[in-house]
């Protein structure tokens, strides 16, 4: 296929999808021009993941159209995007677990032999020259439930140069990564650039899209709002075009120790996984855990939580064992956990808000029957409070975007009334205006005395948010920040850092 | 606009179109259609089928299989198979033929619930610590029951006449006490999904298991207290048909427990977990019965049968589909 | 750099990066373990059962359920269930005898092979289109071909009057040709899981299919050509049986069904699908065969037979389920 003249090489005309409830997208034109980096912004729900699945082909549109090079599509699918050149990194990774990297990576076009038969030798080659020239380190005959998280979303990527690319569609590829790696993709991204790839990337952080990006376009509720080059527009702009009004900065005032009452970590241990972790909260502080993907602080806090067991550990509160044998117990204890990984780990995706919401408070609870008006007047005092936007306290959590999802899982917390509450990325895959919200939220916590323990891979974040930071590398809590040494240099400084 | 207001009126305009339509036309409406259609079909060629007599034979037979079905749609429910039915079945049945004679009926009733509940806690406790999926677990643990089941009755049929038909009377000799029994079951499974806290966490457990326990769901607790839920209302439901036969069958089986599991699915059980309700389970029952008495009457010979009966599950299930990917 | 230590702490948890997961070779040693501890003690208790005589009967009760396992498996492997196996062979079975009958062996081959292909479509594309758990249509297809069977043959058995003994004898006067052709099933399968395109994708549809989707690979086709060879395979199996057996009924097939499962998934064939291998199949299949002729030979009363069935099969369940993953 051929670049028409114009050097566009997508387009969309008057792109329409809804869905029961909600207009994904309504009207949005949007292009592409060779070679370049188109960024798309917006807040969860404003239809970025919509356009570009409908791009990759898995989602069909209600009305418009998409022009590929010059031609007009109606019906996409993922072989025909795929055969087009257009290949989709998608936020999740969507890989088969108990097969090879290498089979992952050519899933959609296996490689065969000469004699016709599939050639598993021949796709762990041809995988291998794709990771050098990519300065992967990852050896493509391993299957994939064996690789960390950070390693499968580096596959994913991979993956997308499997076949000859003429459009690359990123969606939030830096959310799990770490920077090195981050650094990685940009270099392989400015170098397929290069060779007259187009790029369409999506994110939240925008200081990528300042570093990459040629245009950005703000989609907001499913409309285009604008696009604009890069190099004409800044953050304040597109944050106001995102949110649709004028939203402050926040700081966060941080006293140390503001009210009485400790909670100490001691010698939490588990073989090959946690080695002696110490540190301990006063009232009124953020204790956050910083540290690259994969240097054990989720399962730090797992173990604190009583979700898997340990070798080692006690935890207390104003001298007093609260150490939990399991999540019950933690709970009863007024231990909250807001886990990574929401979907999976915090919602139940198919049933409504209230339940949501309502689940650790009731089971807590004695008494076999249920006092339904109670319970939804609660719930909706919180959903208020917390400004969940859906159309009722009915609505199934599914329906909802990742910030008000997350809302309702701070929401299930507050509702319990834990006073220790450990969160893991809770500001993950949320856009800018509920990322705000929630920090404010936290903030407010701790003016309520609340003792609040963060694991963030956002280093800004954790740098404004936390009073102290612990920092894990390779298992250990190598070094613990307190008030003024908590800056993003030196929580990066220790993540990677040299021996110490 | 505040952001609730954006929504709610962006939600408004695009909902009235489609909200009237597919919110009638449900899973559960297309049960009633099909129903509605097959009885309509039944009563050209057969008047009887509308008859007062033969509606109660209808739910008389549903009783049976509806009790069961109850037990095995709250399993369901969890996120879990129950193969076991059939076996409990049977071997409660047998028990019952066994005690009663020497014992009994009081006897008799009562080992068969207990029975029914040693079997449940034993399947919940195999089943919530062994790491493999329930489907083979149940299968494998309603072999080892019947084999259990067979040791004691040694293949052979039992009569029970005259020991007790109170499930073949009626009271104030109109409506037969077999349908009391199943609504009592209707009735208390419904106000239990909707009204307890046990109801709530089982739809919680089954929506996504992990979430539950982090949330402090004590999953095992429940998954093992539903099991031996089931367990008794398997033994409640043999209760019922052998008053009604005076006859402990052979073998019912295995085509017996994935009839319940259908009438189940039909109903909007969904066989992941974490969803389905009484009022559908009931009319997936009843459709099988309805459709099973309509043959019946229409004279229809006993080998069409089982086509018809796929046939129909097919359509409800085509019909039903579609209209979900309407949404 | 601290990318290795990093790395380091990874590799703890993940316990080895060999190709080979360890725990297939796990499943397969104990499979293997367990065929060999079992017929030594059966030899123990009657010699007769390393008699020449007695390993053919086991060789020929094996080829009839092996080639209907493998068929069974490669549906599991791709994340789906098959309820229709046995009402498949009945019917496949009932068809062969009469057209054997009625126009010759050759033909009817032919035609029934032609059938089984139109059945498997059949199947493949009612679980691709209907939005419905193909655990709930496959039981409705089962209860169509089951009555498909019983109109055909009016519930009367169809002998075939020795009119096909091929599959009566033996190849060089010593090899049964039954075991010949499940053998032949094996291999070729065996190279299609492990070698062919074809196989690592259903694999992958089985793993995750949504990955499988968003890779360009069109999920729907190949699900239909997994359900279609699968049905083949079970013609097969039915045209072994009632070549060896000289009648067929209605009911013939039934039986195989559960036990296809317990091989399959004995054999480690996960029920959620993307994982299984030939070996272990084989092996579950031998261990069923095993058991069932250890079972008649060493004279246990037949009513013990469940209970064994069920308790070997949840013994081997649990254990290879200890420390693996749940479904």
């Amino acid at each position: 296929m051929e670049i028409p003249d114009n050097n566009l090489v997508l387009q969309t005309k008057k792109i329409t999808k809804n869905y029961p409830g909600v207009k994904a997208l309504d009207n949005v034109d949007f292009d592409l021009y060779r070679g370049e980096v188109h960024c798309l912004v917006g807040k969860n729900g404003a239809g970025k993941s919509t356009l570009i699945e409908i791009l990759a082909g898995s989602i069909k549109p209600d009305s418009g159209i998409v022009e590929i090079l010059g031609e007009e599509y109606m019906q996409l699918n993922p072989t025909k995007s795929i055969a087009l050149g257009i290949e989709t990194i998608h936020q999740e990774n969507f890989l088969a677990e108990d097969l090879t990297v290498a089979e992952n990576i050519f899933l959609g076009n296996l490689k065969r032999n000469k004699a016709g038969f599939f050639s598993i030798s021949r796709c762990i080659k041809e995988a291998s020259e794709i990771f050098a020239s990519l300065q992967v380190n990852i050896d493509p005959s391993v299957l994939v439930n064996t690789l960390t998280p950070v390693e499968k979303k580096v596959i994913s990527i991979a993956k997308a140069f499997s076949e000859e690319v003429k459009i690359l569609i990123l969606d939030e590829p830096t959310a799990a990564l770490d920077e090195e790696v981050e650094n990685k993709l940009f270099k392989t991204v400015k170098k397929l650039l290069a060779k007259d790839v187009s790029v369409i990337y999506i994110s939240h952080n925008l200081e990528e899209i300042f570093l990459l990006g040629d245009r950005v376009t703000v989609l907001r509720d499913g409309r285009k709002v604008s696009t604009r080059y890069v190099k004409e527009v800044d953050e304040r702009k597109l944050i106001n075009d995102m949110i649709g009004e004028e939203k402050n900065e926040i700081t966060r005032d941080k006293k140390a120790g503001t009210k009485d009452g400790k909670l100490e970590a001691i010698n939490f241990s588990r073989r090959g996984v946690v080695k002696d972790v110490s540190f301990s909260v006063h009232r009124g502080e953020i204790f956050g855990i910083g540290g690259l993907v994969g240097s054990g602080r989720t399962e730090l806090v797992s173990l604190i939580f009583g979700v898997d067991k340990k070798d080692n550990g006690r935890l207390l509160l104003d001298g007093k064992d609260i150490t939990p044998k399991n999540p019950v117990d933690a709970i009863n204890k007024g231990i909250g956990f807001l886990a990574e990984d929401r979907k999976s780990n915090s919602l139940m995706l198919y049933r409504p808000i209230y339940e949501n919401i309502s689940v650790v408070d009731l089971i807590k609870r004695s008494g076999a029957f249920l006092k339904l008006k109670n319970e939804k007047k609660s719930v909706q005092d919180i959903s208020d409070k917390l400004n969940i936007v859906a159309p009722s306290i009915n609505q199934l959590v599914i329906r909802l975007s990742g910030g008000n999802q997350q809302k309702v899982v701070f929401g299930k917390w507050l509702l319990a009334n834990s006073d220790i509450l450990i969160l893991d990325e809770p500001t993950v895959g949320i856009d800018v205006g509920a990322k705000e919200e929630i920090y404010f939220l936290i903030d407010d916590l701790t003016k309520q005395g609340k003792i609040i323990i963060m694991i963030s891979s956002d280093t800004p974040e954790l740098a404004a948010l936390c009073d102290k930071v612990g920092i894990m590398r390779a298992g250990k809590m190598v070094k613990i920040l307190e008030l003024d040494e908590v800056t993003e240099e030196n929580i990066l400084k220790y993540s990677i850092g040299s021996q110490s | 606009m505040s952001n609730k207001e954006q929504y709610a009126s962006v939600a408004n305009t695009s909902m009235t179109r489609t909200s009237k339509l597919s919110r009638f036309f449900n899973q559960k409406t297309v049960l009633v259609l099909i129903m509605i259609v097959v009885a309509i079909f039944v009563t050209i060629i057969n008047q009887n089928f509308l008859s007062l007599k033969n509606l109660f034979n209808i739910v008389s037979a549903v009783s049976v299989i509806g009790i069961a079905t109850i037990g095995a749609s709250m399993v369901l429910i969890t996120g879990e198979f129950d193969l076991t039915l059939g076996a409990v079945f049977s071997v409660t049945a047998w028990l019952m033929a066994l005690l009663t004679p020497t014992y009994g009926a009081t006897v008799g009733i009562s080992a068969a619930l207990v029975a029914g509940l040693v079997f449940g806690i034993v399947t919940g406790l195999v089943v919530t610590n062994v790491k493999a999926n329930s489907f083979i677990i149940t299968l494998a643990l309603g072999s080892v029951y019947t084999g259990i089941g067979l040791l004691l009755n040694r293949g052979a049929y039992s009569s029970m006449s005259g020991f007790f038909t109170i499930f073949k009377e009626k009271i104030f000799g109109v409506i037969p006490y077999s349908i009391i029994a199943l609504l009592v079951v209707l009735i208390a499974a419904a106000l239990v999904f909707k009204y307890t806290k046990f109801g709530r966490a089982i739809f919680l457990t089954g929506s996504n298991q992990h979430a539950a326990y982090l949330s402090g769901i004590k999953v095992k607790f429940y998954k093992v207290t539903v099991f031996a839920i089931a367990g008794v209302l398997y033994g409640l439901s043999s209760i019922v048909l052998v008053s009604q036969i005076s006859v402990a069958m052979n073998y019912i089986g295995a085509s017996y427990t994935l009839a319940a599991i259908a009438a189940a699915v039909l109903g909007g059980v969904v066989l992941g977990g974490g969803k389905g309700d009484v009022l559908g389970i009931f009319l997936g029952v009843l459709l099988f019965g309805l459709v099973s008495n309509a043959m019946i009457l229409m004279n229809i010979k006993p080998y069409w049968r089982g086509i018809v009966i796929g046939v129909i599950i097919l359509i409800a299930l085509s019909v039903s589909g579609y209209l979900e990917s309407k949404e | 750099m601290d990318n290795k230590s990093q790395n380091n702490v990874a590799v703890d948890i993940n316990k080895g990066r060999s190709r080979a997961a360890a725990l297939f070779r796990k499943q397969e040693v104990f499979l293997a373990i367990f065929i060999v501890v079992l017929g030594a003690v059966v030899a123990i208790v009657n010699p007769l059962f390393l008699s020449i005589q007695n390993f053919f009967n086991i060789v020929l009760a094996v080829s009839i359920t092996g080639i209907s396992t493998i068929g069974l498996s490669l549906v599991l492997i791709s994340g789906e269930f098959d309820l229709t196996l046995g009402a498949l062979m009945s019917v496949q079975a009932i068809l062969f005898a009469t057209f054997a009958t009625k126009i010759g062996t050759g033909i009817a081959i032919v035609l029934v092979l032609l059938l089984g292909i139109v059945f498997g479509l059949i199947n493949g594309l009612l679980v691709t289109r209907i939005k419905a758990h193909s655990f709930i249509i496959t039981l409705a297809l089962l209860s169509v071909y089951s009555g498909i069977a019983l109109v055909i043959s009016n519930g009367e058995w169809v002998s075939m009057k020795g009119i096909f003994p091929v599959f009566k004898g033996k190849l060089f006067e010593v090899i049964p040709n039954p075991a010949i052709v499940f053998v032949i099933v094996v291999i070729v399968f065996a190279i299609v899981l492990r070698y062919t395109k074809f196989g690592r994708i259903l694999y992958a549809i089985g793993g995750n299919v949504q990955s499988a989707y968003l890779s360009g690979l069109k999920v729907k086709n190949y699900k239909i050509l997994t359900f279609t060879l699968a049905a083949i395979l079970y013609t097969i199996a039915a045209i072994v049986l009632v070549s060896m057996i000289g009648t067929a009924l209605p009911t013939s097939g039934d039986v195989y069904m559960l036990e296809a499962f317990a091989a399959a998934v004995v054999g480690g064939v996960l029920l959620g699908g993307g994982k299984g291998s030939m070996l272990g199949i084989f092996l579950g299949i031998i261990v069923f065969g095993l058991i069932n002729n250890a079972l008649v030979i060493m004279n246990v009363d037949p009513f013990w037979r469940d209970v064994v069935v069920g308790s070997i099969i949840l013994a081997a369940v649990a254990i290879s389920g200890y420390g693996a993953s749940r479904k």
